[in-house]
């Protein structure tokens, strides 16, 4: 359907800005926005970002969108799991105000 | 100077954390008998709460007793010569809470580890010096708690546990640190130590349990192995008839719904997390009595964000893991006059506090003095066996003005310094404490790494200052590195700008500098976008159909990274560009290229390799290439041109 692919374009392209912005907010000058898979983990093992890390790219990520993390913990882990599940989560919150 | 303290109450063998109150907290005293853990509790008050979400989260005096005793009827008492320990870890502060104290309870001491990282924890776990791992998760093995503590366990009830007088001598826990060698230190905090500090904490800052039933209820962004989150968060709570959260929350949204659901008027955090509060809308935090930061300096910047949007005022505590508490300071003190969270002390302190606002004051029982900018401290809080006053690695300055305290003379002079920073190798990045011989240590455990050096720099933002390594270690990723090291180490700590190179930039006595490590590092990164490649002087020069060229793969070649992060290799379609180029430069008649035939890549091409390109003009339009290393082809193949002038794009 043309809808879904629509989205699925605004999708890609929100996840696309969403790299550089990690990119920009973390100041990681070994990575380039392109060598971030949208699927891997933004803490640990992929990215290897940290808590302190994390609470930056939310600061960012509210700057930019005007979007908060949620309000319980392990619901932001998965929020902040990967570049794909912050911009599933961005493009939902994004448009409602609070 | 008054000499009723320090050590003259501590050093006597038959005291127990029961007569620590009347020595360095009168207000809080009860009987002489009983310990100061629950003594302002009734057996109805709170000890613990959660989310609203986490139905029946709350947990009373009485049932942390029985839970007590549920624990302590499956320990085994640790045999009085027993060295080892147990090692505690719990992401549920009550859990962490019924553990230490069943612990203590058994004769045990327990393990505080450095971090929670999952290696280090096993690590740690699997030393000789653990006896048992008492956890509630399902990454551990051990004494697992939540079965234990379950609500259907409790149809048989346990006995509401009285618990011991622990002798002030007695070590309770260990405190693993970096250290300056790199090694983590053990560091033994005994009763006295921790109920002295916690008894004085409560005291000072007004958190005990007030004349009008107001309760200390404490929400911690820190977790309780560090020994400011156990004090602040669980020990403190604890001897003053307070409260404490379950949960440890981190994103703002959640420190605000964790505060607001559970009324708590005690934040502790650090500066990293309070700076992450801005993204919250001004006035969205509750009136809090206080805000703790520790482990860092608060920047001025947060501090104003705070008093700004929230009215809050934060009290910041320096100390150390060795020393415990030292000093003490309010944020930004003078801005309102009137109260609203700003207010600090009882009687008349108002005043010194304002014109003080950069300068640490002591607090109670601590005596400090300087040498040479070094400073020493004299408190109950240090360890009884450890020289007095102990030297410390911070460097202070004191204040022009001492502010004594005249016709009060149970106050002595109180010295307020300015802190300067550390005179070791130990920084201090996001509140965390490493040691750069520790990070060094590790690179050079990662099979392949030759060399490494690490320095820190300043940065701006929450982390205040972050570690940068060069690292001498051909066909490895940075990326690789840091997978390596967050086996072991925080992810705070762990360098996020690597430096791959051929050597490190040592003097000619071997020694590396500081300057000559961040002058590397300080480099433009340059975005190497090519194979490094030249002319080879060779026979074939003079062979018109025949080129060769000597290949080198710079170790920070933009296109190795991105494919294999662990294994950077060199894209087949970057051999395959070079060739085309080489061939076109000797041979611009060729023109475009059309097609690519018999392509093979035979091996991985990796940094730091170098090989020859050996160009072969077979015929007007084509040319065969193969990069060749020590006689082992590594690609080969045979490119097509248009021979004609290739259109611009």
């Amino acid at each position: 359907m043309p809808g879904e692919a629509a989205a699925s374009a605004s999708q890609t392209k929100l996840e696309r800005e969403l790299k550089q912005l990690i990119v920009d907010a973390l100041k990681l000058e070994d990575t380039a926005p392109e060598d971030i898979d949208s699927d891997e983990p933004l803490v640990g093992d992929g990215l290897g970002l940290d808590s302190i890390d994390i609470l930056e790219l939310a600061m960012a990520v509210h700057r930019r969108f005007g979007v908060k993390t949620g309000s319980d913990d392990s619901q932001n882990r998965e929020v902040y799991g990967s570049v794909r599940s912050l911009a599933a989560f961005i493009s939902t919150h994004e448009a409602k105000p609070e | 100077m008054t000499d009723r303290y320090p050590a003259v109450g501590l050093a006597n063998r038959s005291l127990t954390v029961a007569g620590l109150a009347p020595i360095v907290a009168p207000s809080l005293a009860r009987s002489p008998t009983l310990s100061p853990i629950l003594a302002h509790h009734e057996p109805e008050s709170l000890v613990a709460f959660g989310l609203e979400a986490r139905s029946g989260a709350e947990r009373t005096a009485e049932r942390l007793r029985s839970d007590i005793a549920r624990v302590v009827a499956v320990l085994p008492e640790c045999a009085p010569d027993d060295p080892r320990e147990i090692l505690c870890v719990a992401s549920d502060r009550y859990h962490f809470a019924v553990a230490l104290l069943a612990a203590w309870q058994r004769g045990h001491r327990v393990a505080l580890p450095p971090n929670a990282q999952p290696e280090l924890l096993r690590a740690v776990a699997d030393d000789r010096s653990i006896s048992l791992v008492i956890h509630d998760t399902d990454e551990m093995s051990g004494l697992d708690l939540r079965p234990l503590l379950a609500e259907e366990i409790r149809a048989t009830p346990a006995e509401p546990l009285a618990l011991a007088p622990l002798p002030a001598l007695r070590k309770l826990v260990t405190v693993w640190t970096s250290g300056s060698t790199g090694e983590h230190q053990r560091h033994s905090k005994t009763a006295g130590q921790l109920f002295a500090e916690a008894l004085t904490l409560a005291e000072h800052f007004g958190l005990a349990v007030g004349s009008d039933g107001e309760r200390a209820r404490v929400v911690a962004t820190v977790p309780s192995h560090h020994i400011y989150g156990l004090l602040f968060s669980v020990l403190v709570p604890l001897v003053s008839g307070g409260a404490f959260s379950r949960e440890t929350p981190l994103h703002a949204v959640v420190v605000r719904a964790t505060l607001m659901a559970t009324h708590a008027n005690v934040l502790v955090s650090v500066p990293a997390h309070l700076r992450a509060l801005r993204i919250l809308d001004p006035g969205q935090l509750p009136a809090l009595s206080r805000v703790f930061s520790s482990g860092a300096p608060l920047p001025p910047e947060t501090a104003k964000m705070l008093r700004a949007r929230f009215d809050l005022a934060v009290t910041e505590v320096l100390g150390s893991t060795e020393t415990g508490g030292i000093a003490w300071r309010v944020s930004e003190p003078a801005l309102t006059t009137a109260s609203g969270g700003g207010e600090v002390e009882e009687g008349g302190q108002a005043v010194s506090e304002r014109d003080a606002a950069a300068h640490w004051t002591p607090l109670p029982h601590v005596q400090i003095s300087a040498v040479e900018g070094r400073l020493l401290v004299d408190s109950p809080f240090l360890p009884p066996d450890g020289p007095r006053p102990w030297p410390t690695a911070d460097r202070i300055e004191f204040a022009t003005q001492e502010h004594t305290r005249p016709g009060s003379a149970r106050h002595q002079l109180r010295h307020q310094f300015r802190h300067l920073g550390r005179v070791d190798g130990v920084v201090k990045i996001g509140a965390k404490r490493v040691a750069i011989a520790e990070i060094e240590r590790r690179l050079l455990e990662i099979a392949g790494v030759e060399d490494a050096a690490v320095a820190v720099i300043e940065v701006g933002g929450a982390r205040g200052h972050e570690p940068v390594a060069l690292v001498v270690g051909p066909g490895l990723s940075p990326e690789h590195l840091r997978a390596e090291l967050r086996r072991w180490l925080d992810p705070v700590v762990i360098p996020r700008r690597m430096r791959l190179v051929d050597a490190l930039p040592r003097e000619p006595n071997g020694k590396l500098t500081r300057r000559a490590i961040l002058a590397e590092i300080e480099q433009p990164k340059p975005r190497v976008l090519e194979l490094d490649c030249r002319s080879a002087p060779s026979a074939e020069a003079s062979d018109p159909t025949r080129a060769a060229f000597e290949v080198y793969v710079p170790r920070d070649l933009y296109s190795l990274r991105g494919h294999f992060r662990g294994a950077p290799i060199v894209p087949g379609v970057v051999q395959l560009e070079l060739a085309r180029a080489q061939a076109l430069a000797r041979w611009p008649e060729l023109g475009a290229l059309r097609w690519v035939r018999r392509l093979k890549f035979l091996r991985p091409l990796g940094p730091g390799e170098h090989l020859r390109l050996i160009l072969d003009r077979r015929a007007p339009d084509r040319v065969e290439f193969s990069f060749v290393c020590a006689d082992e082809r590594v690609s080969v193949g045979s490119l097509s041109f248009s021979a004609t002038p290739a259109p611009q794009e």
